[in-house]
């Protein structure tokens, strides 16, 4: 493989590690991240949603108190008491008339006398309540406004009732029962702004039966007010209602069966759960949804990460590429070929020294060339030999004088060519040779391809670090008798 | 406007191109372990391969349900390759005829322009017109299957240093760049998919005008570079056989996958017979008349393409604004 796809792949290899580790380490914060941050949208929706369900609790208490402390209402409730006067009953359904008139918020007033019987009331159908809630509230003993229960109105809303004694210089003269609208109540669980697409804020309120839940139902068609709706003993209105209070991001499952998260708060005054809640499904995928982002985000990123390591990749290795290119080209001969690569660097070295090797590459082959030409052309036996006895190059004129083709010359021993009687004395030589001792002048005689012998004359030159024998031989006419 | 899906855009095609190359040089690779002939492998992997981004985007451009952004895409990148693309390398040099059957090539590309209005016709593409389009496919290839084969003959006999040194002959590192190439591709088509659609939304126009204008600019970006490039070192040789080459196929091979595969036949908006498929019929006719009249593609025709082209966007924005047509 080529070192630029290596060095591209080196470099998208480092981009996609180090996007997957910051998309692993992203994958896993985020899910905390909005786990954390849904814990304090809840916590932050429940503490303020408290504040206003307070609120709203001690408005509700002003007001009953604004009615019992009317001196009017008690003098005259102590004058009933002791005459059953027709017009002390007729004051005190005055005053009763007019608060219910003035302040709005008052569905129904009722006064009862010291011995426990109706002296006078205001306002639509409070009978029916208030004897229920009446024997509760009888034996009271402070003056304190006291909340007495909740009772829903045929369509739905509640209707909360306080109750005071009425005194005078610490005399029990009777009671004053307060009916009230529970409308502003509604209103605050039906606002579902910060909620998200699933979120509920429900005011639950203990009942006989178990408990009630005051809510608009976003989740599941029409409003149901008031129903009674614990379902698992794991419900966020039921944990609410029982005081347990808390933030719960697990095992928590709600009237429709879903799963979960809520914080949840006790209003101790009126003993009423609050619960503020989102489906778990939800807040997993914005969890989802934030982490295919992230995802997408980070392939971006490794995307242009992978296009400068290309672009980087084809920077670096273009010149070495081109380096081997030229390399390759002298390689098969074309000693023409030559970097043109110019830079300060190793590989700008590279390429001068590349070049230089050439140049000199390329004049060592040309004297070369001119030295071949005289050996080929010589008239001259010229050889190279070693001492081991075996010729390593021979110019034409050896083949031609002596009609042997070079394979016969250098494949065996030139002894064997030698005649036989001057065997000895050439070994000698070779010897001397060997020794480092030239050879100025030797005489011996050849076998030639068709039988006849030439007498040769030898000057050679030994060369002892390589071990091979330089040596020119001429053709003499040999002494007649031999 | 999101710059971010821009960047996603533009990452997603480098996707696509790092995870073609990856595939083509892995299966190039492993075909010549298996001791396949080059030539086979030339005709069969390389011409296949190097057109599988494209092929990636389709398919999940089609199957997510925006057929429209290939529609747009294919008619977009044929004008974008005439006016964009050979009038901007036009502009740098002249672009000449290397190839004998570039003249020949061009009257294929006309033809298969004036197919695709034909079948665009009746307002919709279904898998008949689809399956017209891949067997157009099949006959152009039939045709010129012999001269491609020719023409590697030649090319080989001096193969480049990448050829030699750019494939992998480990088996692991083969495997490697498969599998790599093959994470790599969809993963573009994904990002550019999904940006498009994106843009699409905040822009506030169809997914087949994006396809017309951003995503056919940015497919055309690689040819864009390489064409100029060459241009730059007077080397244009080839230039008009590869954009005739391209746009046949956009309209053969893409839209025809498209048309053959969507559930639903793809709707042709009524604004592409009074304007995007005249302008791509007009840009196929004016790069082929000067083709036939063996004109080089000089720098005063690279400029009239250009402006041509900045007419083009122009009266497509004006068009998305309601204020013609």
């Amino acid at each position: 493989m080529d070192i630029r796809t290596k060095l591209v792949f080196a470099l998208v290899a480092v981009t996609l590690g180090s996007m997957l580790a910051f998309g692993a380490f992203m994958y896993r914060t985020a899910g905390e991240m909005i786990d954390d941050a849904a814990a304090e949208q809840l916590e932050g929706l429940a503490e303020s949603s408290t504040d206003a369900v307070e609120n709203i609790v001690n408005g509700w208490e002003e007001r009953v108190q604004l009615v019992a402390s009317r001196t009017q209402l008690r003098i005259n409730l102590r004058e009933f008491n002791a005459s059953s006067d027709p017009d002390a009953r007729t004051s005190i359904k005055r005053i009763l008339d007019d608060a219910a008139g003035s302040v709005q918020t008052i569905a129904a007033l009722a006064t009862y006398g010291r011995d426990g019987r109706l002296v006078a009331q205001s306002g639509g159908n409070a009978d029916s309540i208030l004897a229920v809630l009446y024997p509760m509230s009888r034996a009271e003993s402070t003056d304190r406004v006291r909340f007495l229960g909740v009772s829903f109105t045929p369509d739905g809303f509640p209707r909360v009732a306080y109750g005071t004694r009425l005194t005078i210089d610490g005399e029990r003269e009777g009671f004053l029962f307060v009916l009230l609208n529970g409308r502003r109540l509604v209103d605050l669980t039906a606002d579902s702004a910060g909620l998200g697409d699933t979120g509920e804020l429900m005011i639950v309120m203990p009942d006989p039966e178990g408990a009630r839940t005051l809510h608009p139902v976003r989740a599941s068609g029409p409003e149901v007010l008031g129903d009674v709706l614990l379902v698992g003993e794991r419900d966020p209105a039921r944990l609410a209602v029982e005081g347990e209070e808390g933030l719960f991001q697990e095992g928590l499952v709600d009237y429709r069966g879903k799963t979960v998260w809520a914080a949840t708060r006790y209003i101790s005054k009126t003993g009423w759960g609050l619960v503020v809640k989102f489906d778990e499904a939800e807040k997993r995928d914005a969890v989802y949804r934030f982490r295919e982002e992230m995802v997408s985000v980070a392939l971006t990123l490794a995307g242009f990460g992978i296009f400068v390591a290309v672009i980087l990749g084809f920077r670096f290795a273009m010149p070495i590429h081109s380096l081997a290119e030229v390399a390759r080209q002298i390689g098969e001969g074309d000693m023409s070929a030559r970097a043109t690569v110019k830079r300060e660097d190793e590989i700008g070295l590279l390429a001068r020294t590349l070049n230089q090797m050439a140049d000199e590459l390329q004049e060592r082959v040309t004297e070369l060339h001119e030295f071949q030409k005289f050996f080929e052309v010589s008239i001259n036996l010229l050889c190279i030999a070693g001492t081991d006895g075996y010729f390593k190059r021979t110019n034409p004129a050896f083949e031609k004088a002596l009609g042997w083709d070079r394979g016969k010359l250098l494949g065996h021993p030139f002894l064997e060519l030698v005649h036989p009687d001057d065997v000895r004395a050439t070994q000698d030589e070779i010897d001397k040779l060997a020794e480092g001792i030239p050879t100025i002048s030797f005489v011996n005689r050849f076998r030639c391809a068709d039988g006849s012998w030439k007498w040769l004359h030898w000057t050679s030159y030994p060369e002892p670090e390589s071990g091979l024998l330089y040596a020119i031989a001429r053709e003499i006419e040999g002494p007649q008798d031999a | 406007m999101d710059v971010l899906l821009f960047l996603q855009l533009f990452s997603g095609l480098i996707y696509l191109l790092f995870g073609g190359d990856l595939l083509v040089r892995g299966a190039v690779a492993l075909a010549r372990k298996f001791h396949v002939p080059p030539m086979i492998i030339a005709l069969t992997v390389v011409a296949f391969g190097t057109s599988l981004p494209e092929l990636v985007v389709v398919v999940q451009a089609t199957l997510t349900g925006y057929p429209g952004l290939v529609l747009g895409n294919v008619v977009g990148s044929n004008i974008a390759n005439v006016l964009l693309v050979a009038g901007a390398a036009a502009v740098v040099f002249p672009l000449t005829y290397g190839e004998h059957s570039v003249r020949r090539d061009t009257l294929f590309m006309v033809a298969t322009s004036v197919l695709l209005v034909v079948l665009c016709w009746n307002g919709a593409l279904g898998l008949l017109d689809g399956a017209i389009m891949l067997g157009g496919l099949v006959v152009v290839n039939a045709l010129t299957a012999g001269e491609a084969a020719r023409a590697f003959r030649d090319s080989e006999l001096k193969a480049p240093l990448e050829w030699v040194l750019g494939l992998p002959t480990n088996v692991w590192v083969i495997l490697l760049f498969i599998a790599a190439g093959a994470v790599f591709l969809p993963i573009g088509a994904e990002l550019v998919v999904d940006a498009s659609v994106e843009i699409a939304a905040v822009l506030g126009v169809s997914d087949t005008v994006v396809g017309l204008t951003v995503l056919a600019v940015g497919t055309s970006l690689p040819e864009l570079a390489t064409t100029v490039s060459a241009a730059i070192r007077k080397r244009t040789d080839v230039a008009i056989g590869t954009i005739v080459g391209s746009n046949m196929f956009n309209i053969l091979a893409i839209l025809g996958v498209a048309a053959a595969i969507s559930p639903q036949p793809i709707a042709v908006p009524r604004g592409f017979f009074s304007l995007d498929l005249p302008v791509m019929l007009g840009a196929a006719l004016a790069i082929s008349v000067l083709a036939w009249l063996k004109r080089p593609v000089g720098r005063t025709a690279g400029v009239m393409f250009l402006v041509a082209y900045a007419a083009y966007l122009l009266l497509l924005v004006l068009r998305t604004q309601g204020l013609v047509f």
